[in-house]
């Protein structure tokens, strides 16, 4: 197996298994566990408020901000960076030409909003990831509760950012590559590997980070609704 | 002798070890909220700027994520393969992380936590640490280390149903005290109904109410009859603090809530009313009642704050803020705050009742704890103590409250009001601790003294006289007290204590007038409260002179504790405030004895002597001797200005207040005496030369 056909074909079906099994596993491990009123006040009153303040705080970092304002400055950011790279990488699988002629937008209108908010989101997600890192390092109280664990996801998170910035900004890259192989992978077609080795690394890394979610502090991301709402449950 | 059995040294061994590593693991299995929190922590080092404890020692293990890290890493390193793959990754190494002195730190650890919820208030995924403090605490206490202090309380809270460990007829000898202060303050009878079927409303507070803020429990007295809410408290179920939350002991805060539970069903109430109690509310409304009795019982659980801020907004209460003249601010108990969403109604009757409110910033739901929560408050020894110096004492008033007295002292507010036995205590000791004069009490001691009641109003319904009220303890009172060392006669620990105490019968008819005593040439009794020190034996021998000279009863008071630190405890400290132990009736006739043999030598074959061995160290007890006539005149050694005395903040305030005469000899030398004006006005019977005395002031 070379290493194209391991990243581009074995990989994504393990990453696939893992992935599912191990965020399923989570959940209906969560669901089915016992819950004992726990609420922190003052809370909402009803469900729909409950989780209208829910979204609220997970979608502005509420807490944060009355508490940490330059750390809430640094992980809203990179979250919303994050966030934005990951909506924009819908065009690496596919593309929505029907989406781009209701808005009235040629391809290289989308093509440049592509380059001008995904590169910038690719140049910001960078240093707001730099800052968080040099943060557990520089602030003692987040220094000592740092562990490998911390350490090693900011740098796998860097390492992806990297490539994909050296992917937009390097070498030229088409994406209609990868969407010919995604399109080959889904219905278990012969693939065409996009070559580039820094395709091939991006593609790697992500993976691995995928796989590692389910196992990981990246639980918070499923985590965070559930533990807000047993604070805030009536 | 039992000290030394409490204090039971817990050998930890790998079979305790074991023990840890099992119920951690069995987390996985585990309430939602553990598995949770065992998962998500990102570690961004919030909560440690949201500490109390964190902000004042910023030390490696006051971090609250490395503290739950203790739990966590033990958690997370024998979970499934690919766990211990990434454990392995993470350089976590199993061998250190737990051994017999880490379980030994876990005591300190999660006792250092006051388990208040400020962390969880700012944590940006919703983790509220104190839920992991809980779990640390209840691994603690399956081993048998959790502090001795606890563990008395809620063996003694099994034993009596309440805290403080109050039988039947001290229970009731206080509320006669309160009724008879309650009708001197306000001219009128109010009565504190016990045990009343069908009233509409059971009243429960902290037991630690009774004795330590005799008048907050006055202002419910005043409240409810003033409101004309038909009322009821019930000796069973005269305590609604649960030590069980603080422990991690789940049956026995399940059990202690079944007592409030029980009461409600025997007395038919309508509404259970918990009192200025932060804990005690979150555990009856939040964490029992419904939760353990399920969604029909036929009772209603509430706060006597909501049940106040009702009141008012009907204009029930005639309040005259201008009786309150010192300049109050509210701490918000983490209980109520972060826990019971009581913010704005204790805000209302503060109000209502005094003239200059300031508040602290922050508050509310955003407050620092007092650094007392989570049961700490009452921990004064050394316990869990290896590597670390300081006493709990210490670390309460250095570290744990360093920012609430930052943030009292920021208002320049002279009265701080707390409404939680356990903020009181330790917000009390702190003003005193760190010398700042400020007083500290309940609302409703607010509420008391502003409210204006209706000298014409009789109770609407004047309950009958409880079965209790009949019960006559037939123990000898102090004046016929044998000089023998006194044998404990029952297995309550505070029998010997209080049960000497004919209990007064509660006659409503009996005006104030008659009750002031007769005017006496000469002396018939000369109270002592005694203390081994310099200025306790000068104290004493001017009493000793006084009374032979009148030939007068001498009644010698001793406290369990020394009354000149003010803390009431259940549990006897020793001296060095290392040893605890149990206040057992052995304990007490042991301490009774002593207390003998240290006079006997020194009264010089003087007869006329009662001795008292008073539980504890706060003052009611003397002031209820002296309403009875045991003295007239109360002799104590004057340790020097601003000495804490009795549950008074200082023992000049607690002279000035008192309704009898009050000599202080001292401090520097035994011929200088300190009066009050009581005590001015019948010098001419106490036996002082001229230039010898000063009054108070």
């Amino acid at each position: 197996m070379t290493v194209a056909n391991f990243v581009g074909v074995f990989l994504p079906c393990l990453t696939l298994v893992v992935f599912l099994a191990g965020i399923v596993y989570r959940i209906r491990k969560w669901n089915r566990a016992p819950v004992g009123k726990m609420t922190l006040t003052p809370a909402p009153s009803t469900v729909p408020e409950k989780w209208k303040q829910i979204l609220k705080e997970v979608l502005i970092f509420k807490q944060l901000f009355e508490g940490n304002k330059s750390l809430w400055a640094g992980t809203w950011v990179f979250h919303v960076a994050l966030a934005l790279i990951l909506v924009g990488h819908s065009r690496v699988v596919t593309d929505f030409p029907r989406l781009w002629s209701a808005l009235g937008m040629s391809n290289a209108n989308v093509d440049s909003m592509s380059n001008i908010v995904g590169g910038t989101a690719g140049v910001i997600l960078l240093v707001m990831g730099i800052y968080l890192l040099f943060r557990r390092f520089a602030v003692h109280r987040v220094r000592e509760i740092s562990d490998v664990e911390d350490y090693v996801s900011l740098c796998l998170i860097l390492a992806i950012v990297i490539s994909g910035d050296i992917l937009r900004f390097g070498t030229h890259f088409d994406l209609n590559q990868t969407r010919e192989y995604f399109a080959a992978l889904i219905t278990l077609q012969p693939v065409t590997i996009p070559s580039n080795p820094y395709f091939l690394l991006h593609f790697f890394l992500g993976q691995i980070l995928i796989m590692w979610i389910p196992f990981s502090k990246f639980l918070h991301i499923p985590g965070v609704f559930y533990s807000k709402a047993l604070l805030y449950q009536q | 002798m039992s000290s030394e059995n409490q204090k039971k040294d817990h050998e930890i061994g790998q079979a305790e070890i074991d023990k840890v590593v099992a119920a951690v693991n069995a987390i996985k299995d585990g309430p939602r909220v553990l598995q949770l929190y065992m998962d998500i922590c990102a570690k961004c080092g919030t909560c440690a700027e949201q500490c109390h404890v964190s902000q004042a020692d910023p030390s490696r293990r006051t971090n609250p994520a490395l503290r739950s890290d203790r739990i966590r890493k033990l958690f997370k390193k024998d979970m499934s393969t690919i766990r211990r793959l990434a454990s392995a990754l993470a350089g976590m190494d199993s061998r250190n992380l737990l051994n017999k002195d880490t379980v030994e730190e876990w005591v300190r650890d999660f006792y250092e936590c006051s388990g208040c919820r400020r962390c969880a208030k700012f944590c940006p995924l919703g983790i509220d640490n104190s839920v992991i403090t809980r779990k640390g605490r209840a691994i603690l206490h399956s081993l048998g280390l959790t502090p001795t202090k606890l563990v008395t309380t809620q063996e003694v809270s099994d034993r009596f149903g309440n805290d403080e460990g109050f039988p039947l007829p001290a229970f009731m000898d206080v509320i006669h005290f309160l009724e008879e202060e309650l009708e001197e303050q306000h001219g009128i009878p109010i009565k504190i109904p016990v045990d009343k079927e069908g009233a509409d409303v059971l009243y429960v507070g902290a037991s630690a109410d009774f004795a330590s803020s005799p008048d907050t429990v006055m202002g419910y007295a005043a409240f409810f009859h003033a409101t004309g809410i038909d009322w009821t408290m019930s000796y069973e179920a005269c305590d609604a603090a649960n030590m069980g939350l603080f422990s991690g002991d789940d049956p026995h805060m399940k059990g202690k809530n079944k007592i409030l539970h029980d009461a409600c069903l025997r007395l038919k109430v309508k509404r259970l009313v918990i009192g200025e109690c932060g804990h005690a509310y979150r555990v009856a409304k939040h964490i029992g009642g419904t939760n353990y009795w399920g969604n029909d019982i036929p009772y209603e659980i509430t706060s006597i704050f909501i049940l106040a801020s009702e009141a008012l907004r009907k204009g029930l209460l005639r309040l005259d803020p201008s009786r309150n003249s010192v300049s109050v601010t509210y701490h918000d108990p983490c209980n109520f705050g972060r826990s019971a969403a009581i913010t704005e109604e204790p805000r209302e009757l503060i109000r209502a009742c005094v003239s200059d409110f300031r508040e602290m910033t922050p508050n509310r739901e955003h407050n620092w704890c007092c650094g007392g929560g989570g049961g700490l408050a009452n921990f004064d020894s050394a316990e869990g103590v290896k590597k670390r110096e300081t006493t709990f004492e210490e670390y309460r008033m250095k570290i744990a409250g360093k920012k609430k007295l930052e943030q009292i002292l920021a208002t320049r507010a002279t009265y701080v009001a707390s409404p939680c036995a356990n903020c009181k205590r330790q917000i009390t000791q702190l003003m005193e601790y760190h010398k700042t004069g400020v007083q500290v009490g309940g609302v409703f001691d607010l509420l008391n003294r502003a409210i204006i009641l209706d000298k014409s109003h009789r109770p609407r319904i004047v309950p009958p006289q409880t079965e209790f009220e009949k019960t006559d303890v037939s123990a000898p009172s102090l004046k016929e007290a044998d000089p023998s060392p006194a044998k404990p006669t029952g297995s309550s620990l505070s029998v010997v204590q209080l049960s000497q105490v004919k209990p007064e019968s509660a006659d409503l008819s009996r005006g104030i007038m008659e009750k002031k005593a007769p005017e006496a040439v000469e002396l018939k009794g000369v109270g002592l409260c005694a203390v081994y020190s310099q200025q306790g034996e000068w104290a004493f021998d001017y009493a000793l002179s006084l009374a032979r000279r009148n030939k007068a009863r001498l009644n010698i008071y001793q406290f369990l504790e020394s009354p000149y630190t003010f803390q009431r405890d259940v549990v006897f400290v020793d001296a060095a405030k290392t040893k605890t132990a149990p206040v057992t009736p052995e304990l007490i006739a042991e301490k009774d004895k002593e207390l003998r043999f240290w006079y006997d030598e020194r009264l010089g074959g003087y007869v006329n002597v009662g001795f008292r061995l008073c539980e504890g160290n706060d003052d009611w007890e003397v002031k209820k001797c002296f309403k009875r006539g045991d003295y007239e005149v109360l002799v104590i050694g004057y340790q020097g200005p601003g000495t804490p005395f009795g549950g008074a903040t200082t023992i000049e305030k607690f002279a000035r207040r008192f309704r009898g005469a009050v000599v202080l000899v001292g401090p520097d030398d035994p011929h200088s005496f300190y009066v009050n004006k009581q005590a001015e006005e019948m010098l001419g019977r106490l036996n002082i030369p001229k230039d010898r005395w000063r009054p108070l002031d």
